[in-house]
């Protein structure tokens, strides 16, 4: 498995459990925002990738586009865990 | 359904509060959405509505029965409606009448030509649910899919067994023993308002200024900030109306409602699915919007980060089944007989299917919360299609001449130039 599909499952595991209901059906595509993403699912969702990867996705990169959907999270979070490996 | 519902923690603390305004003389904990309507709704047909609502949820009928496991009874009584001539003054009566809980009345509609006032008990139900109901009722298709589950008492699980639960909770006892270093006093203590009066004020921002409002909100707070940045300018105006009326005060503790519903869905609906988190703010943290902002973004993550969230929960659904007389003395002994600063809520878009009433088309809409005492002061903000708006609520006597206005004009003023 991809560093990005292994990033995304995790987010959409964490997303089923702790934001939105068993009804929602939450994909990679979700528009997470017209499903009811709010600002404290955002700070949850920020925490959790924090446990997760030891990671706080930095201000500049907490915009809309982000957190479109799963598949933009998941990206944004490969490539900051990616230019985090190279700087060490 | 089952009839007989218990209450969670949340709705304990709204009982609570119901008991500690009505000890104070005031109407008690109960809350109003007010929608201006294009023409005039059928109260003949309100009732019949209602009628067929309360049959098929008694909860809609019942009173609150206290005890170790505290829950809703049934009662006979029926939702009314009441029809009214419009004269001066009247919705401001109507908000102070109280709903008689313990009869079973839990909600109460009073028309006024075409403004329609849906009363509510903040026991049965918290904002988002009440603006749900209210589409329900107003809808074409009169179906309430309602459930047994309790997301609250499911979030107060979670910490294990009693003994982690307990554990848990006194972290939060904890955390709230440090707030008494810096100890609140609220302007509602230092005036002793005593008239069982609470006043209100709508502020409406027209379309173009709710969209500056969200513009900086956006710029200010980033992605998702609105909620934060209605708080920071609050909290600077707060502290600027302490300094005004000669009450200063070590620190504000604010109460921001987070609501617990998982996303996309709305039930269950009769039950408050809702949690306080009590955050501490400095005079230092509130001279400029820059410091406010930066101090509301750092407690919400601190809060979360350390599980206060929670613990909060857990504390409040551990001690639900305590007579409410000790109950709101164990809530008030942890800040010396204060409950908060003020209370700040933020419903955020109303709800989308709220879009007419009957057939009426809704052309202007309004939350009026209600507010222990003390505090004795809180602001709501809601959106209401392409409107931003703010309602004051305050006991007469906690602001003085004069103060409400400035206080409302000094906000919206924050909100258009941060």
């Amino acid at each position: 498995m991809s560093d990005l599909t292994h990033v995304q499952a995790r987010l959409l595991e964490f997303l089923r459990g702790e934001v939105f209901s068993p009804q929602t059906a939450v994909s990679g595509d979700t528009d997470l925002i017209a499903s009811g993403f709010d600002s404290v699912s955002l700070v949850s969702l920020l925490l959790f990738i924090e446990r997760t990867y030891g990671l706080w996705v930095p201000e500049r990169e907490i915009t809309e586009a982000t957190f479109k959907n799963t598949r933009a999270l998941a990206a944004v979070v490969v490539r900051l865990l990616d230019e985090r490996q190279s700087a060490s | 359904m089952n009839a007989s519902l218990p209450h969670n923690g949340c709705d304990t603390l709204m009982l609570g509060f119901d008991y500690e305004l009505r000890r104070r003389g005031f109407a008690g904990n109960s809350c109003q959405i007010v929608l201006e309507l294009s023409a005039a709704v059928d109260p003949v047909r309100l009732e019949q509505r209602l009628a067929e609502l309360a049959g098929q949820h008694p909860i809609l009928r019942s009173r609150p029965a206290r005890g170790l496991k505290p829950r809703w009874k049934p009662t006979r009584a029926m939702p009314r409606v009441r029809v009214h001539e419009r004269r001066a003054g009247l919705p401001q009566r109507l908000f102070n009448e109280p709903l008689d809980i313990h009869r079973g009345e839990l909600i109460r509609f009073d028309l006024i030509e075409r403004t329609l006032i849906f009363t509510w008990s903040h026991a049965l139900m918290d904002a988002k649910s009440a603006e749900y109901f209210l589409a329900l009722v107003g809808g074409d298709h009169l179906s309430c899919p309602e459930t047994d589950q309790d997301w609250y008492a499911q979030r107060a699980r979670r910490a294990g067994g009693l003994r982690a639960r307990g554990r848990q909770a006194w972290r939060e006892l904890e955390r709230l023993d440090q707030f008494r270093g810096a100890l609140p006093v609220s302007l509602a203590t230092r005036r002793q308002p005593v008239a069982g009066r609470m006043n209100y004020q709508v502020i409406a921002l027209c379309p173009e200024d709710s969209t500056r409002v969200r513009g900086h909100a956006a710029r200010m707070c980033g992605f998702l900030g609105d909620t934060n940045f209605h708080l920071a300018a609050t909290l600077v105006e707060l502290h600027r109306l302490h300094q005004r009326a000669g009450c200063p005060t070590a620190s504000y503790v604010l109460p921001i409602p987070v609501g617990l519903r998982p996303k996309g869905t709305r039930t269950p609906l009769f039950s408050n699915q809702v949690t306080m988190i009590l955050h501490q703010f400095f005079p230092a943290q509130l001279g400029t919007m820059e410091q406010a902002i930066d101090a509301v973004k750092t407690g919400n993550a601190a809060c979360l980060r350390g599980d206060f969230m929670d613990a909060g929960i857990t504390l409040g659904q551990l001690f639900r089944g305590l007579p409410l007389p000790l109950y709101m003395r164990m809530i008030k002994h942890e800040l010396r007989g204060e409950i908060c600063s003020l209370f700040f809520g933020d419903a955020g878009a109303v709800d989308p299917e709220l879009e007419s009433f009957l057939g009426a088309g809704i052309e202007g809409f309004a939350h009026v919360p209600a507010v222990t005492v003390p505090p004795g002061a809180g602001v709501v903000f809601s959106r209401f299609r392409d409107q931003l708006l703010f309602t004051l609520v305050y006991a007469e006597g906690t602001l003085r001449n004069g103060e409400a206005g400035e206080f409302t004009r000094h906000l919206r003023e924050r909100l258009l130039d941060p």
